[in-house]
């Protein structure tokens, strides 16, 4: 999924970045991150597919102009993407013309921010469940999400109860290196 | 160090899977036990944020397999950067055109404004003495000249050269050459008329010498400065 985009793309100027450069940076960047950005949008909008195909674009776009936002060393390509989309969403409710169209029903902004806040912060969780390996997510799915004891996740997947132990012990450790990789802190 | 029994507990307890005997041993080790103390601290947020994931939409339970993205997404995506780039690059050669008449400007204002005070070759040994253009003081003038300083033990030999372009409609001026001193004074050294289509050569002399003789000036009848060259 996290495939190495070409070095010149971070360390060529933009102003000297080639056409198939650019190119190839913006088919990597939609055929690795739009259908992660799309579930996300269409949370975002509600289910606004317009809306949600509007957002994705911008921060592909954006992700395409600033093309070192996806150096891996300067952090989660995913969670820049994330948060470049979340941050989007609220600057579109903020626009004044969503502000005359408010109806009463329409959640505050300091909500619709909260709302946001806690949408991205889902979904970098998510992402960062996404890079463990099956048997630490398994395990962690197995045991928190399905509420299994050790037995019955023992059982569940076949291995001994020594096993889930120890796979808890280090899934959690990997999550918890993952999330901070991705800037999410507790 | 010793390996703790429980090494590998924090885990299963942190994620609330522990049986009960298997947990209530393990908070009574707990407080006793660095080893495990400090990573259940370390581990304790994760159940938090874990149960704050959208596990629906998301698919992290592997269910339901994600939706895909419009198929018009990528045609979008292609015209929308082929639009910007094409803009960058009008905007570049727009830059490009810019920048080319600040170098330009650059380079001709300095000269326009510093050439006339680039200091008047000064002959010191006889033979010919190499003129230089005056420049207007105010605006255009008609009147053109140039001058030339020779530097002697008594002041300074001031050669002149002035001319009036052909012209059907002004009639003769008069002019009177003034030498300008480092501190402000001036005198006259010199005057005469000129009319259109006419030129006149002639010398004129001044105790100004040497670094106190700061400028030549023209000036019409009315005393206007017209022409002026820093020596």
């Amino acid at each position: 999924m996290n495939r190495p985009y070409p070095q010149s793309v971070f360390t060529v100027g933009k102003g000297v970045r080639s056409l198939m450069q650019e190119a190839e940076l913006l088919r990597a960047l939609h055929d690795d991150h739009a259908g992660a950005l799309w579930s996300f949008a269409l949370r975002l909008t509600g289910g606004d597919r317009g809306r949600a195909e509007d957002l994705v674009q911008e921060t592909l776009l954006r992700a395409w102009r600033h093309p070192e936002a996806l150096d891996p060393a300067r952090g989660s390509v995913r969670s820049w993407l994330f948060t470049t989309a979340r941050n989007l969403a609220i600057d579109a409710w903020r626009r004044p013309v969503r502000r005359v169209e408010v109806v009463t029903d329409e959640l505050p902004e300091r909500a619709i921010s909260d709302e946001t806040d806690r949408m991205l912060q889902s979904w970098l969780v998510a992402e960062a469940m996404s890079r463990l390996s099956d048997s630490h997510r398994e395990v962690l799915v197995e045991c928190f999400y399905g509420g299994q004891s050790v037995a019955e996740a023992s059982e569940t997947l076949g291995v001994p109860p020594g096993t889930i132990k120890s796979r808890t012990h280090y899934a959690l450790r990997a999550l918890k290196l993952a999330l901070e990789e991705m800037g999410v802190t507790q | 160090m010793t390996r703790c029994p429980h090494a590998y507990d924090d885990g299963a307890y942190v994620v609330g899977s522990l049986s009960t005997e298997e947990r209530r041993a393990f908070v009574n080790h707990l407080p006793r036990c660095p080893h495990c103390k400090a990573p259940v601290r370390l581990l304790s947020g994760l159940p938090a944020l874990l149960a704050s994931v959208d596990t629906e939409s998301t698919g992290i339970l592997g269910g339901a397999p994600i939706e895909m993205p419009p198929p018009t997404l990528w045609p979008r995506l292609l015209t929308a950067t082929q639009l910007e780039r094409k803009r960058k690059r009008r905007r570049g050669r727009w830059l490009t055109v810019a920048a080319c008449l600040f170098v330009l400007l650059a380079i001709a204002v300095p000269v326009a404004l510093y050439a006339p005070f680039s200091p008047v070759h000064r002959v010191t040994q006889g033979g010919q003495v190499s003129l230089a253009a005056m420049s207007p003081v105010n605006g255009a003038s008609m009147v053109r000249a140039e001058v030339g300083v020779v530097e002697k033990a008594w002041g300074t030999k001031v050669a002149l050269h002035c001319s009036y372009p052909p012209s059907e409609y002004a009639g003769e001026q008069s002019y009177s050459l003034f030498a300008v001193s480092r501190s402000g004074a001036s005198e006259q050294i010199g005057s005469w008329t000129v009319g259109p289509g006419k030129e006149i050569t002639t010398d004129a002399a001044t105790r100004f010498r040497g670094k106190d003789l700061a400028a030549l000036e023209i000036r019409r009848s009315d005393g206007k400065p017209v022409l002026r060259r820093l020596v």
